[in-house]
Parts: structure tokens; sequence; C-alpha cells
């Protein structure tokens, strides 16, 4: 795929979520209310339950390509919920670094950060998102001899984070972003890491 | 009246509030965020198919549930006692373990997702079977989902919490050594426009399995 096919494609889909957001009406009317639901946790063991299996399952029905395409879907997708429950979060004005990293921080995983930033103008090119304990990865068993890295999901996540936030105030510098999963964490490294550029 | 003393349920009670402070615990939200977009991935692999797509999901989740849920149930010590010590053949004591093991895995978000479980015996239960009825007061799945209920065909969209505690009732009850076969389904559902969603889990003896062909709940829901 071009770069100029990317670019189309990320930005359609990211308009496609910001049509989902602004429509959304959830079909339950007496529901938890807001504050609840932020709070509300369960034990790892039963969090991490579900997407093991995910994964394993899309790598062996697609290939590589699908199945990274998959991945980074069901990542998108938690953006766009995520955005979708919480609209004033979508509306708050934020830096770069704050729109990355201040709603994984708060729900996901603590160690996070961005790291070897380029910048050109004022404006950055590119960047690593590197994290430690993981919410995908940290505490399971690994699944070995695998090419795509294990947390591909969270690439989508990051990526839309960003994207439909940037395409929904209209003003953000850069306007979309692409992100890929680079690596997950092994047994011997506690670190997961994605390369972030500037498409647009 | 059932076979675990005041002093052991006390003691259940301290250790579930300790087990769930010291594990580590996720965000609902994503744990919620998760299971649909999974659903959603899922459909879009079956041309739209929710249902197929919940089929697959299920079969797919449930050898790694019933592991978690075991493995929680058996190994689990707190403060020295072993959770599997609560575990007893009287079914009187299930609606306490029911509890303990919501609240190790909710903390005390679980008394606020659910209600007390209830036990209706054989000769009470429409299903001639023992009985446990759970309500679920405020679903977090159900509750900011814009999913079409009628695309789940025969689904609801429970089922994962349904199936994780129908296994949980399961290990419990293999391991005190009871030979019931446990089958849960969510017989309502607020997605469904239900207020609030109820869970009923039968417990068939080996003498009683062909009274499941019976029972319409099993038919209406998968």
């Amino acid at each position: 795929m071009t770069e100029d096919q990317t670019k189309s494609l990320i930005e359609k889909l990211v308009l496609e979520d910001l049509a989902y957001i602004s429509n959304y009406k959830p079909v339950v009317k007496n529901r938890i209310s807001i504050q609840d639901f932020l709070k509300m946790s369960v034990i790892k063991p039963i969090a991490q339950n579900v997407y093991p299996q995910l994964y394993t399952d899309l790598i062996s029905r697609c290939e590589p390509d699908e199945a990274i395409r998959r991945l980074k879907n069901t990542g998108r997708r938690l953006a766009k919920y995520f955005y979708s429950v919480f609209p004033d979060i979508l509306k708050k004005p934020q830096k770069f670094d704050e729109i990355i990293l201040n709603v994984p921080k708060s729900h996901l995983h603590k160690n996070l950060q961005l790291k070897d930033k380029v910048i050109e103008n004022s404006r950055i090119q590119s960047c690593i998102i590197e994290i430690k304990n993981c919410f995908f990865c940290s505490g399971i068993d690994k699944i070995e001899d695998l090419d795509i890295p294990y947390c591909t999901a969270l690439a989508g996540f990051y990526e839309n984070l960003y994207n439909i936030k940037s395409l929904g105030n209209q003003n953000l510098n850069p306007r979309l972003i692409e992100v890929t999963s680079i690596s997950s964490a092994s047994d011997e490294r506690d670190l997961c890491e994605y390369k972030l550029i500037a498409i647009d | 009246m059932g076979n675990l003393s005041r002093f052991k349920k006390l003691v259940g009670n301290l250790g579930k509030r300790v087990y769930n402070w010291r594990e580590t615990k996720e965000s609902m939200i994503f744990f919620s965020f998760m299971y649909e977009t999974i659903l959603h991935e899922y459909a879009d692999l079956f041309s739209g198919d929710y249902e197929e797509a919940m089929d697959t999901y299920i079969e797919m989740i449930e050898p790694m549930s019933m592991e978690v849920v075991t493995k929680l149930l058996t190994e689990v010590k707190v403060m020295g006692v072993a959770f599997k010590s609560f575990i007893t053949k009287n079914l009187k004591d299930l609606p306490y373990i029911m509890e303990m093991s919501i609240h190790a895995m909710f903390g005390s978000w679980g008394s606020k997702i659910f209600g007390k479980p209830i036990l209706i015996s054989a000769m009470f239960s429409d299903q001639d079977v023992d009985t446990i009825i759970l309500k679920i007061i405020q679903c977090p799945f159900c509750n900011f989902t814009m999913l079409n209920p009628e695309q789940l065909g025969t689904h609801n969209y429970g089922k994962l919490l349904c199936l994780t505690i129908e296994q949980m009732l399961q290990a419990v009850e293999d391991f005190a050594g009871n030979e019931y076969k446990v089958i849960g389904r969510e017989v309502k559902c607020c997605l469904n426009g239900d207020p609030t969603g109820e869970m009923r889990f039968w417990l068939y003896p080996p003498d009683k399995l062909h009274l499941m062909e019976a029972n319409e709940y099993l038919k209406k829901v998968k």
C-alpha cells in the first residue's frame, strides 16, 4: 500500500468512527454512572482471559498482514468506544503527549513514555512509544515463535486515540499518525515498543 | 443450614477482601470494551453474522476460562487459608461461595453489579433441579454498548459472564465431589429491555440429566 493509500484509508476509518461517536446512543436506559464505570475493576486473570485466544486464533486463521489489520482494528475500536462513552475527554484540549499518554496511563498501564522524538518545524515527525508492564503482555505465558507482536492491538488503540481527537477537533498538527507495533515484552525484556509516525 | 460455620465465613469475608486487594486489577471499562470489540471482529470475519461470531468466541474462551476459574478456586490461599477449604458438599453453602468468589473477582463492585445469589431447592424449582438465581443489577457489559441484541440471535450479550460463573460453579461442585452438571443461562438481559439482568444456574444430578430437554430456557437461549 502506498503512503497516500494508507493515509486515505486511515482517514476514512477515523471519519467512520467519528460518525459512530456523534451518533452514540447506548441501548440500555438506566445505566451505571460514568463515575462508577470509571472506577470499576476486575482482577487481572479474568481481564486477560479473552485476548490470548483472539490473538492465536486470528494468527492461525489469517495471513500475517490480515491478522495485523484485524488485531489493530480491535484496538481502534477500543479508542472509539472510549471517546463515545467519555465525550468530554474527546473535546478536552490536549497536547500531543497528553493525548497519547493520559488515557492509557489512567486505565491500562502506568509505565509508558514517548522516546526518540523527531521534531521538525515544531511538529512531531516520529517517536517510539515504550511501555513497561503492558496491559496485554505482563503476567501472561508468552506465545513463542510468532512474528506478530503480541500487543499489536494497542498500536490501533494509540493510533485512533490520537487520530479521532485530531479529526474531531480539526486543528491538530500532525493531522494523522500511523502506529505500528515493533516488539512485545519477552521473558528477557519487559518492554513493548511501537513506532509512531506522522503521515499528514 | 450449610456446613460453613460463622467463624469460617468470617475468615472468608476477610480473605476475599485481602485477595482482591492484593491481586493486580484491570479497568472494567477496557475489559468490557475488549469484549465488544472482539465480538465485532468475529462478526466481521463471519460476514456480519453475530450469532456465529458469539458461538466461535465462546468456544474459544471456554477452555481458558475453565482453567483460570479452577486455578483461582484450587490454588489461591489468603492468609494461609486455601480458598478450596470453603468448598463443601452442602449446596446450601453454594450461594456464600459464589458471593465470595464474585467479591474476589470484582471487589466491592461485585455487590453493585450482582444481587445476592439465591438457591432454590429442587422441590421448589420449576425445572425440578437445584437452581441458583443471580440478578445482575448493573451490567458493565450491556450498559454502554450500541449493539442491537437481535443481532445476537439466541445468545444474550452477557454470555461470557454467565459462562465464567457457570464454570466456577462446575469447578466448585467437581471439587466438592458432587456429580452435578452445571448449566447456566442469562435469562434476562438489560440489553433486551429487561429492567435487570438475571442468570440461572441449574445443577443437574446424573439421574436427572434428561430434564435438560424440558428446560425451556435452554431451548430459547444458547
